[in-house]
């Protein structure tokens, strides 16, 4: 079975924001909210990097983790979706999340609560596939029509990776074998690793197997 | 003496301003045959038979095209 991975290569990111725009358009998201955003990080500092962040599907998911209702849940594939009809808008999925992924549109000057919204990897939520309601509530379901995330489909230097987490990872591999640095893909030891450094799917296959 | 106006070549198949109308004809025949193919192929991006089984991430032409582009 797939699982559904992004990865950023800072190595390549040029902070154009193409991946943002690419996402708000493509979803129709709300005022207020940006499902991926383009983080600089030692702005200023010699290794200066950008890097585009949105929610990393979290294997082992906080947001899933905290929420008192329950809405999150996560695909075979992979994907951390969640249910708007049972959010409540309790906002703690924001503050667990490491990623700052999980959002509330804000209208006004004071914001307004509502349904928490956020990346759903370009594939809709637990309505019907394609529908209106799915496309008003979440957005486009790109992977039910056979393509990836707009964000990393449009990315003009393809720092931004999405799909298959064995493919993703053989095309970083071979990136890093050619240039022979960086081998520290951003956020994947906080997504998908646990502090011993080993592959949190690896072991939960292997718990599913006892 | 030199005078070629009307009289020269007065029965020619393909008369200068025919040719716009010809052209035209052509033009149109053209646009028939390339509906026609489009109508037989479909779209480029069409997913695979088994599209109606399976709703999630599966690897298409499309997808497989973004992962050969990603390979630079």
């Amino acid at each position: 079975m797939a699982r559904m991975k992004f990865l950023c290569d800072a190595e390549r990111c040029i902070e154009c924001n193409a991946c943002v725009t690419a996402c708000k358009n493509e979803n129709e998201v709300p005022w207020g909210v940006n499902r991926r955003r383009v983080v600089t990080i030692n702005d200023g500092k010699p290794g200066e990097r950008t890097i585009s962040v949105a929610c990393m599907h979290c294997s082992d998911a906080p947001c899933k983790a905290v929420c008192p209702v329950d809405c999150f849940y996560q695909t075979d594939q992979g994907v951390v979706l969640h249910n708007k009809d049972l959010c409540i808008g309790c906002g703690y999925c924001f503050y667990a999340c490491p990623f700052g992924a999980p959002q509330y549109p804000q209208a006004g000057n004071f914001g307004t609560r509502g349904k928490m919204d956020k990346c759903t990897f370009c594939s809709g939520g637990p309505e019907e596939d394609m529908s209106e309601a799915e496309f008003k509530k979440y957005g486009r379901n790109r992977l039910a029509e056979g393509k990836l995330p707009l964000c990393a489909e449009m990315c003009s230097t393809k720092a931004l990776l999405a799909g298959d987490a064995d493919k993703v990872s053989d095309i970083y591999r071979e990136r890093v074998v050619a240039r022979g640095f960086g081998s520290g893909a951003w956020g994947w030891g906080t997504a998908y690793q646990t502090k011993n450094g080993q592959e949190r799917d690896q072991l939960r296959e292997r718990k599913q197997g006892q | 003496m030199t005078d070629r106006t009307k009289t020269d070549k007065p029965n020619s198949a393909l008369a200068r301003r025919d040719l716009f109308r010809v052209a035209g004809l052509g033009v149109g025949a053209l646009g028939a045959v390339a509906v026609g193919a489009v109508a037989v192929t479909g779209p480029a991006e069409a997913a695979p038979a088994d599209s109606t089984t399976t709703t999630g991430y599966r690897e298409t032409d499309h997808v497989r095209k973004v992962y050969e582009l990603s390979r630079f």
